[in-house]
C-alpha cells in the first residue's frame, strides 16, 4: 500500500533539492528558474497526495491553478532573462553585482 | 513472498525523479539541465498516476513538458549559453546549500514522522469505483465552485502575455518603412557638419 | 449561490476598463497618448467610488472565494487613491523620457486588480492567485524600462526572490490543507479549533506561510531584494513598488493571521517577533551608510516593516493598519518628490543630487523637509503618531522592553533622515537648474505632503476607521 508519508518525504526531498539549487548556484540564472520549477513540483506533489488521501478534489484543483500560474511565471522569468542577456551579454549570477551596498 | 507492485513503482519513479532533480542543479550544461528537468517531470507524473490523479498527471506532461520545458530549451538555445563552464565557485557554496537543504528536509521528515496521519483522515487511499472519472469530477468542481479563481487565472495568463511582449518586443526590426515625421523634422545641423578649410601647413590635414 | 455581483463591482470594473484601455491604446497615435492616462485615472476614481459604496455591507461570494468587508473597503480604496496619485506624479516623467507610458499604466492597473483580489481573498487559493497577479506585472515593470543598465539585474533578483517566496507560501498552504482539509479562510479556524491542540503539520504550514509573507514584505532575513530593486529601477517604478503593494501585503497578512489564527496567536507570534526585531535593527543601521537616496529609502522601508510587524506581534492589527496607511502616504510623497525632481535629463540618485534644493525650488524643499520629518517620526506628524500607536500597543501587551527598543531604533533613524535635510538646506548646489512642476501635480503633491502632517495633528478619524476594521 502507498502511504502518505512516502509521498510527503519525496516532495520534502524535492523541495530541499530546489532550495539547495538556489543557494549553491552562483553561475547560471536559468538554473535558478529551473530550481523554482522543482520547488513548485514539490508543492504540487504535496497537494495531489493530500487531495487523494483526503478523498477530495480541492487539492487537485489547487494544483491545476498552480500549474497555470507557474507557466505564466516561467514566461515572465524567461523574458526577463532575455532582456538581461541582451543588456549584459551574460547570465552569470556572480557578475550581477552592480547593485551592492 | 508477494511483491507490492504499487510500492515498487513508487520507489522506481521517486528515485528517478530525485535523480533527475539532483542532476538539474549539478549539471554543467544548460541543455542537459533542462532535459533532466523533463525526466523529473515525467517521473513525477508517474507518481501522480499511481495516486489515480490521471488528469493532472497528463496535464503535467502535456503542458509542462510539452510547453514550458520547450520554452526553457528555446531560450537556452537562443541565447547560446549551453557551453558556459559553470563550475567554479561551486564548492564554496556547497556546504551552505547542503546545510539549508538538510535543515529543511530534517525538519519536514521529523514533523511527518511525528504526525498521526490517521487522525487527520490521511491514513489510507480511498478506493475509487470502477466507473470513477477524475476529469469529470475536476471539471464539475472547476466550473462551479472554482469559477472565480478560474477567471483570475485567465487574467494572469493575459498579464503574462502582455508582460512578455512588453519586455522582449524591440519594435519592428527589419521593416523598411519611412518615418515621415522624423524626415521632416530633420534639421541641417544633424546632417551637415561644416569643416573649416585648413591651410596646407596645418597638421589637421594629415 | 448568491449572485449579487454588486460587491465585486470594483474588480469587475477595473478588469473591464483595463482591457478596454489595452485595446484602445493600440489605436492611439503618440499625440493622443494622454487619453490612456486620463482613462486610467477615471478608472481608478470609479473603482474607488464603487469600493466605498460597499462600506456598510458584508458579502461572501463566489463559493466563499470572495469576501467584501470593511477591511477590504478601506484597503482597496487606499490602493486606488495611492494609484491615482502615482499616475499623476509619473506622467510627465515618463513623457519627457519618451518611455512607453501605456505599458506602465496597463501593468500597474493589472497589478492593482491583483491587489484588490488579494485584499478580498476568502480562500487560500484566491490569496495565492491575487498575490501572483499583483507580483507578475511588477517584475515586468522593473525590467521593462531599460534606460538604466541595472534595471534588468534588479528585475531578475526581484523575480527569483518573489518566486521563491511564492514557493514557500504554497508549501505552507499545502501543509495547512493537508492538516485541515480546508482552504477557505473562514472554515479554517473551525477545523483548527476542533483539534485538541494544533498538530505539527499545521504549525509547520503556518511557519512556511509566515516566511512567505515576510519575503513579500521584505522583512529581514528575507529583505535582500528591497535595496537592490529600489536602487536598480527608475523612480516611477520604485514609487509604485514601494507603496500600493505594501497595503495589499498587509491585507494578506491580516486576513491570514487575524481570520485564521486569532484564536491561537502563539503559533506565529515568535516568528513575527524575530522578523520585526531583525528588520528594525538591519533596516535602520544599514541605512546610515547609504549614499544613494533610493537605497536609503529602501532600507528605511525595511525599518518601517519592522514597526508593522511589531504591531502585529502585539496583536493590535488596527495599529498595524494605521501604520501601513501612514507609511504608504509618506512614501508616496517622498518618492513622488524624487520623481518630480528628476526632470530635464537629471535623475535623482544620490543624496548629493539634492544639494541646495532649497535654493533651487523653495516649496519642493519645504515639502521634502515635511515628508522626511514625518518619516523620521517628528511630532506631530503622522509618522510620529503611527509609531506612538504601535509603541503604546506594545506597552499594553506588557512588552515594554520592545517599545524601548523601537524608540531607540527610531532615534537612529532620525539621524540618517536629518542628513538628507542637511544636504538639502546647507550644501551648495552642484549645478544651477530650473525646476518646473505642472500645476496639477504640484497641487496633488502638496495635498499629499500636507496630509502627512494634518493627519498627524488630527489622527482621530483615520484611527477610528482602523479600529472599526477588527
Amino acid at each position: 500500500m502507498l502511504s502518505i508519508v512516502d509521498y510527503l518525504i519525496f516532495s520534502g526531498l524535492m523541495f530541499g533539492i530546489g532550495t539547495m539549487g538556489i543557494a549553491i548556484n552562483r553561475k547560471n540564472v536559468i538554473v535558478l528558474l529551473m530550481c523554482i520549477e522543482l520547488i513548485l513540483l514539490a508543492v504540487n506533489t504535496n497537494f495531489v497526495a493530500f487531495s487523494r488521501f483526503l478523498d477530495q478534489t480541492t487539492g487537485e484543483i489547487f494544483v491545476f491553478f498552480i500549474l497555470t500560474v507557474a507557466a505564466a511565471e516561467a514566461a515572465i522569468g524567461l523574458a526577463i532573462l532575455v532582456v538581461l542577456y541582451r543588456q549584459r551579454n551574460t547570465i552569470n549570477v556572480e557578475e550581477l553585482d552592480e547593485l551592492k551596498g | 513472498m508477494e511483491i507490492d507492485w504499487l510500492k515498487f513503482f513508487f520507489y522506481c519513479y521517486a528515485a528517478l525523479a530525485l535523480f533527475g532533480a539532483t542532476m538539474v542543479i549539478f549539471s554543467r550544461n544548460s541543455v542537459r539541465a533542462v532535459l533532466f528537468l523533463v525526466l523529473t517531470f515525467v517521473a513525477s507524473a508517474g507518481l501522480w498516476m499511481l495516486l489515480q490523479a490521471e488528469f493532472l498527471a497528463l496535464i503535467l506532461i502535456l503542458v509542462y513538458v510539452g510547453a514550458v520545458m520547450v520554452l526553457f530549451l528555446f531560450v537556452v538555445m537562443m541565447l547560446n549559453m549551453n557551453l558556459s563552464p559553470l563550475k567554479e565557485g561551486f564548492v564554496r557554496y556547497l556546504p551552505l546549500g547542503i546545510l539549508i537543504a538538510a535543515t529543511i528536509v530534517a525538519q519536514l521528515v521529523w514533523v511527518y514522522k511525528n504526525t498521526d496521519m490517521a487522525a487527520l483522515h490521511l491514513g489510507e487511499l480511498a478506493q475509487k469505483p470502477a466507473d470513477y472519472s477524475n476529469i469529470t469530477e475536476l471539471g464539475l468542481a472547476l466550473y462551479t465552485d472554482y469559477l472565480y479563481p478560474f477567471e483570475i487565472a485567465g487574467v494572469i495568463l493575459l498579464v503574462a502575455i502582455i508582460a512578455a511582449i512588453a519586455l522582449t518586443f524591440r519594435g519592428p526590426q527589419n521593416r523598411r518603412s519611412q518615418n515621415i515625421a522624423v524626415q521632416v523634422a530633420t534639421r541641417k545641423d544633424d546632417r551637415l557638419r561644416v569643416i573649416k578649410d585648413v591651410g596646407p601647413d596645418s597638421d589637421l590635414k594629415a | 449561490m448568491d449572485f449579487s455581483l454588486k460587491a465585486m463591482l470594483p474588480e469587475i470594473f477595473l478588469a473591464t476598463m483595463t482591457c478596454v484601455i489595452l485595446v484602445l491604446d493600440l489605436y492611439l497615435s503618440d499625440r493622443f497618448r494622454r487619453v490612456t492616462y486620463l482613462l486610467s485615472q477615471v478608472t481608478l476614481v470609479f473603482a474607488a467610488v464603487f469600493a466605498i459604496a460597499l462600506w456598510d455591507n458584508h458579502f461572501v461570494l463566489m463559493g466563499g472565494h470572495f469576501v467584501s468587508d470593511k477591511l477590504a473597503v478601506v484597503l482597496k480604496t487606499s490602493v486606488f487613491i495611492v494609484g491615482f496619485c502615482i499616475f499623476t506624479y509619473v506622467y510627465d516623467y515618463l513623457r519627457e523620457r519618451d518611455i512607453r507610458i501605456s505599458e506602465y499604466y496597463i501593468l500597474a492597473l493589472f497589478s492593482m486588480l491583483g491587489m484588490s483580489i488579494l485584499i478580498s481573498a476568502g480562500s487560500l487559493l484566491t490569496l495565492y492567485l491575487g498575490l501572483e497577479l499583483l507580483s507578475l506585472p511588477l517584475y515586468a515593470m522593473v525590467a521593462m524600462i531599460q534606460r538604466q543598465n541595472t534595471a534588468s539585474e534588479a528585475a531578475m533578483k526581484y523575480f527569483v526572490m518573489g518566486a521563491l517566496a511564492s514557493g514557500m507560501l504554497l508549501f505552507g498552504i499545502s501543509l495547512i490543507y493537508g492538516s485541515t482539509g480546508q482552504i477557505h479562510l473562514d472554515a479554517l479556524p473551525v477545523a483548527i479549533n476542533m483539534a485538541e491542540q494544533p498538530d505539527m503539520l499545521l504549525l509547520l504550514g503556518v511557519v512556511f506561510v509566515v516566511i512567505g509573507i515576510g519575503f513579500k514584505f521584505g522583512a529581514v532575513p528575507f529583505h535582500m531584494w528591497i535595496p537592490d530593486v529600489y536602487q536598480g529601477s527608475l523612480s516611477p517604478i520604485v514609487l509604485f513598488v514601494a507603496t500600493a503593494p505594501k497595503i495589499a501585503a498587509f491585507g494578506m497578512l491580516s486576513r491570514f493571521l487575524w481570520d485564521m489564527f486569532g484564536a491561537a496567536p502563539e503559533t506565529w507570534q515568535s516568528f513575527i517577533l524575530i522578523m520585526a526585531v531583525l528588520s528594525l535593527l538591519l533596516g535602520n543601521i544599514a541605512a546610515i551608510a547609504q549614499t544613494n537616496i533610493k537605497r536609503l529609502l529602501g532600507y528605511s522601508t525595511i525599518g518601517h516593516v519592522g514597526f508593522i510587524f511589531l504591531a502585529i506581534y502585539a496583536g493590535n492589527f488596527a495599529a498595524g493598519a494605521f501604520y501601513v496607511l501612514a507609511y504608504a502616504l509618506m512614501t508616496l510623497a517622498a518618492f513622488g518628490i524624487l520623481v518630480v525632481l528628476s526632470q530635464r535629463g537629471i535623475e535623482i540618485e544620490d543624496i548629493t543630487d539634492l544639494a541646495g534644493l532649497d535654493k533651487q525650488h523653495r516649496w519642493l524643499a519645504v515639502m521634502m523637509l515635511l515628508v522626511i520629518f514625518s518619516l523620521a517620526g517628528v511630532p506631530p506628524s503622522i509618522g510620529f503618531y503611527a509609531k506612538f500607536v504601535v509603541l503604546s500597543a506594545l506597552v499594553d501587551a506588557h512588552v515594554a522592553y520592545l517599545a524601548v527598543f523601537g524608540l531607540v531604533m527610531s532615534a537612529i533613524a532620525a539621524f540618517y533622515y536629518l542628513r538628507v535635510v542637511k544636504v538639502m538646506y546647507f550644501d551648495e548646489p552642484t549645478q544651477t537648474r530650473e525646476i518646473t512642476i505642472p500645476h496639477g501635480t504640484n497641487v496633488l503633491l502638496s495635498i499629499n505632503t500636507l496630509a502627512t502632517w494634518v493627519l498627524g495633528i488630527l489622527p482621530g478619524g483615520l484611527m477610528a476607521i482602523c479600529l472599526l476594521l477588527y
